[in-house]
């Protein structure tokens, strides 16, 4: 095993790790956004007739970008809490308004996140993330 | 020491030092009182996650709240009233204002993530609602008892 071949194995292993990075972090941001996440403290979609979640697609128009959308008129209302006869109440069990904006500002976060699950090694060992040192 | 509390008071004082502020505001789990043709505010306070970001039992904890004015202006007079209202808040809440709450910690806004605004939206009736959320970041020591 030359030391070249060495180095083409890591450029392929940084590549796939690449990769796993760009699509975990774009599945976490969709999961926050409709579920909710601990990360981000995003509430995820609230639930009536399921629509609304339902609506909230995850695509992959090429290799390097991600796109999450929904179609539902009445998306922007629910972040915002904002209805048309005042502040929304909400009757939902779970979820909550500001799930796209709270996974806006921890963007950073679920990055991080995805990012130790993704490049640990247990084999290489070295800390998945602070719990680990203490 | 997380102090929520603390937070949301730092952020109403900054708030109330606008000098354009509407003459009614809706605090949170406060009646509101507001008049019809009169433009409004309404506070949310979004408490956001925690982590701790140095290591050790007394490490430091990040936390990263938002606070949501809703800017409400009397409908059918166009745009301009409320996105002015809403680019006066931006300004107040500036990425990088710091606010120190009565127990030391200081409160920043966020600068990699700054203050923004939506959409302008139909609200209750007579109004249009422009929301502006201003991300803010705190720093502060754990304190397990």
């Amino acid at each position: 095993m030359s030391f070249a071949n060495d180095l083409n194995r890591f450029a392929e292993k940084l590549e796939q790790q690449r990769r796993d990075v760009f699509v975990g972090v774009a599945i976490a941001v969709h999961d926050s956004v409709v579920e909710g996440s601990p990360v981000t403290g995003a509430p995820g979609q609230p639930v009536d007739t399921e629509v609304l979640k339902e609506s909230w697609t995850l695509t992959f128009p090429s290799a390097t970008l991600a796109r999450i959308t929904t179609n539902v008129a009445y998306a922007e209302p629910v972040e915002e809490g904002i209805g048309p006869y005042g502040p929304m109440q909400l009757r939902s069990e779970v979820g909550g308004w500001h799930s796209v904006k709270l996974t806006r500002a921890g963007y950073q976060n679920l990055v991080d996140q995805v990012v130790r699950e993704t490049v640990y090694d247990p084999i290489v060992g070295g800390a998945a993330s602070f719990e680990d040192l203490r | 020491m997380i102090d929520h509390q603390q937070t949301q008071k730092a952020l109403r004082a900054r708030l109330l030092t606008w000098t354009d502020l509407p003459e009614h505001q809706g605090w949170e789990n406060v009646k509101l009182q507001r008049e019809q043709g009169e433009p409004y505010v309404v506070e949310q306070y979004i408490p956001g996650p925690t982590r701790q970001i140095t290591v050790g039992r007394d490490g430091e904890l990040e936390i990263t709240p938002m606070y949501q004015v809703q800017v409400h202006v009397p409908e059918n007079e166009g745009y301009g009233t409320g996105a002015s209202y809403a680019d006066a808040l931006i300004a107040l809440f500036a990425p990088g204002t710091a606010l120190t709450l009565d127990n030391g910690d200081v409160l920043r806004v966020r600068t990699d993530t700054g203050p923004f605004r939506g959409q302008m939206q139909r609200g209750d009736a007579g109004w249009v609602v422009v929301p502006v959320t201003i991300p803010c970041r705190l720093r502060t020591q754990n304190s397990i008892t």
